[in-house]
């Protein structure tokens, strides 16, 4: 799946990137390093991914990241993963849920 | 002609006290129909010496110039170099006396152990045919006929040691193309069929009469008994071939099967060579041994030692620390990537199934051969050792290279590393070899395991190599693991290595695919990272590029790998990615011979078109999407 425009436009979006569930590369906007990031996408939701199963959280949907001065929202869709990199990370929110709608997740 | 027969006839039994050279003649110990055999001193070199006579009118009876005739033994054993052959000291004519100076050997003939002590146990009996085998073989080797092969014969010394003599009647290679070859010598109990027709006599014959020697020894009789020589040559060349168990109940029916194939009445159904007939000889021992469920008696085949395994090729090698950058950058204790580790690489499939059916096969007890076919970098190599270090803690495990070490060197070192005896020439290397494991076989061990890599059908040591599996075959006292080329058990039919009630089992290592490949370096990793380090990724087309670069093959997957892992140490970066795998495409390990300051910089843009190209062959190999393009300032 390409990268929802709606994400990929948003200012505070600094990259974005899909890649499979193994990590390997699908898509990039403004990531010079798309294809490490696509792989520690991949590692990142395997290992929350079993981590979320052994604490009865069921399938994972969406991982979010704050750092200091960025932050990273990772959401699964079908067999991809879409990821997007924000800064500032109080921006993270309102990503996530632009994110979550563009892909048609609905929040409980 | 004219001159020799100018000599009188002595009385050459009468000469105690003469002197012959510095051979001081004590007492007569045997009588041959060639002459007169003496103890005699050796003055010079103060030991005791056979001084073998020459009876001019025997010779001189048979149509030979006697002393050419006497002087043909001598030349023929001359020629011998063997423990199991009386040795020749000189050949010399005194005066009207021509002697041969040979090595005394205290004891008893085993046709007058017999006759005093009555049969020979199975094992004593046993031990004794195939230290005559091996005596034999070399003499055939050196292009002698025996052709008098007997228990008178046989000279049973102490320590259990048992020579081969009197060559009187022998033929040199030369000689069987004359009229002598069809002269019908040898004592009429143990002369072979085609013998008693008027063929010349053979290897094959001599093997004959080993059989029939065997039979005595076993049971206190010849084969065919009696005295009328008519009699005994028709049962020769017509009668069944006796029992043994006929005069002794007892004995073991692997002895009784040994007798009937070497008294084939046809040559070609017989043991095909001497060297066969040993290693049978040492399948029947281990048995006996296996029956009384102890160990047998000591065989006084030479000289192999009784220390516990001895290192090998596999055990010298220990397991590497991680390279230095590797361990400061990653915190790696151990090697990732090391091609001697003994597990790591076999953990996973495809090549765990692989190191699975090998180890299979070994157990197998029918399977005396495996061969493991792949390339160099195939990773062969490791699987043998990883396979070895195994198997030692239960059997005898033995490893050589034909790489590292020319065919007769590397039996040198696989002799050296079972504690045989150090031999000249591959032939008798490879017999102390099995000696030795054969040795370990009746001492009740499981059979032992020879492996040999880098061995080519059309190598130099492919004889030698086929002479290691063919007496495997025989004995059973060890199994081969043979790597390399492909076609190996092919190679060896053609050889003439059979597999008679046993086995070769063919394994191909096959090569790692992409996802196998990512799975391999994944696992890697995963092995050789501290407990609770962040973890080191490797990307998806980096693992389709690795794939693509080493071919799937693993020694090269190894290196590569090391290397991506080099750089991305110089980078401070735990993800290794196409550019690492790209870059560190070497045959060599960076990490012994560069600095991390020495490794490549990573360009400004990465992958440039031509490295696009690549990993998308890859990609569609592997039935991805293409690389994605131009996007790094976005729409």
């Amino acid at each position: 799946m390409p990268i929802p425009p709606v994400i990929a436009k948003l200012p505070e979006v600094k990259s974005a990137l899909v890649s499979d569930r193994q990590g390997g590369i699908v898509e990039v906007v403004r990531e010079r390093e798309g294809e490490s990031a696509a792989a520690v996408v991949g590692f990142l939701s395997s290992t929350l991914g079993e981590a979320g199963e052994h604490l009865g959280l069921g399938a994972l949907r969406r991982i979010a990241y704050s750092g200091p001065a960025r932050g990273a929202v990772v959401a699964v869709a079908g067999a991809e993963l879409v990821a997007a990199f924000v800064e500032p990370p109080s921006s993270l929110p309102s990503v996530e849920r632009l994110l979550s709608g563009a892909l048609g997740q609905k929040e409980a | 002609m004219a001159e020799s027969r100018a000599y009188r006839t002595p009385d050459l039994t009468g000469l105690v006290g003469v002197k012959l050279g510095n051979y001081r003649l004590e007492r007569v110990i045997g009588r041959g129909r060639m002459g007169v055999v003496y103890l005699a001193q050796d003055e010079a070199l103060l030991r005791p010496t056979a001084i073998k006579l020459l009876s001019w009118r025997t010779a001189e009876a048979n149509g030979h110039d006697p002393v050419q005739w006497f002087l043909s033994e001598a030349r023929l054993i001359a020629r011998l170099n063997h423990p199991r052959v009386v040795q020749i000291y000189g050949a010399a004519r005194q005066n009207e006396h021509c002697y041969i100076a040979m090595e005394y050997v205290p004891g008893v003939s085993a046709e007058a152990a017999v006759a005093s002590g009555g049969p020979l146990s199975p094992e004593k009996a046993t031990d004794a045919l195939l230290q005559a085998a091996s005596a034999l073989h070399a003499a055939h080797c050196s292009g002698i006929v025996h052709r008098d092969v007997k228990p008178a014969n046989l000279l049973m010394g102490t320590g259990g040691v048992v020579k081969l003599g009197d060559f009187g009647m022998a033929l040199g290679s030369a000689g069987l193309w004359t009229g002598n070859a069809h002269l019908r010598v040898g004592t009429p109990y143990y002369t072979a069929p085609e013998v008693w027709s008027g063929d010349a006599a053979t290897p094959a014959s001599d093997i004959y009469s080993l059989g029939a020697t065997y039979f005595q020894l076993l049971t206190g009789h010849p084969p065919y008994g009696g005295n009328d020589v008519a009699a005994i040559e028709q049962a020769h060349l017509r009668a069944a071939v006796p029992d043994p168990r006929r005069f002794a109940p007892d004995l073991p029916p692997a002895c009784a099967a040994l007798v009937a194939r070497a008294l084939a009445k046809s040559p070609r159904a017989r043991h095909a060579s001497a060297e066969v007939l040993l290693w049978e000889g040492r399948r029947v021992l281990q048995e006996l041994a296996s029956r009384r469920g102890s160990p047998a008696a000591v065989p006084a085949v030479p000289g192999p030692s009784r220390e516990p395994p001895a290192a090998t090729l596999v055990e010298k090698r220990t397991l590497p620390a991680a390279p230095a950058p590797l361990a400061r950058a990653f915190g790696l204790a151990r090697r990732p990537f090391s091609d001697v580790d003994p597990e790591e690489p076999y953990r996973l499939d495809p090549l765990a199934a692989v190191r699975r059916r090998l180890v299979g096969a070994i157990e197998d007890p029918a399977t005396m051969l495996v061969t493991v076919a792949g390339g160099r970098a195939s990773g062969r190599a490791p699987l043998c050792r990883a396979t070895a270090a195994s198997l030692r803690p239960s059997r005898r495990v033995l490893a050589g290279s034909l790489d590292d070490l020319a065919g007769g060197a590397a039996i040198l070192h696989l002799c050296r590393a079972a504690g045989a005896p150090d031999e000249q020439g591959d032939e008798a290397r490879v017999e102390a070899l099995v000696a030795r494991l054969s040795e370990d076989r009746q001492a009740g061990a499981p059979p032992g395991v020879v492996f040999l890599d880098a061995v080519a059908p059309e190598g130099n040591s492919f004889g030698t190599v086929a002479k290691l599996v063919a007496a495997a075959v025989w004995t059973r006292a060890y199994k081969v693991v043979l790597a390399g080329d492909s076609g190996l058990v092919a190679a060896l039919a053609r050889a003439g290595v059979d597999f008679p009630g046993g086995r070769a089992e063919e394994i191909a290592i096959p090569r790692l695919g992409p996802r196998e490949t990512g799975q391999y370096v994944r696992g890697w990793l995963e092995a050789t990272l501290p407990r609770g380090a962040p973890p080191i990724l490797l990307s998806a087309d980096a693992a389709l590029l690795l794939a693509r670069r080493s071919d799937g093959e693993v020694e090269r997957v190894n290196c590569i790998a090391e290397n991506m892992l080099m750089l991305a140490a110089a980078e401070r970066n735990r993800v290794l990615s196409s550019w690492h795998a790209w870059a560190a495409s070497d045959n060599q390990r960076w990490s012994e011979t560069r600095s991390l300051a020495e490794m490549p910089r990573r360009p400004d843009h990465w992958p440039p078109d031509d490295v696009v190209e690549a990993i998308d062959a890859c990609r569609r190999g592997a039935g991805l999407p293409p690389w994605p393009r131009g996007s790094l300032t976005g729409p």
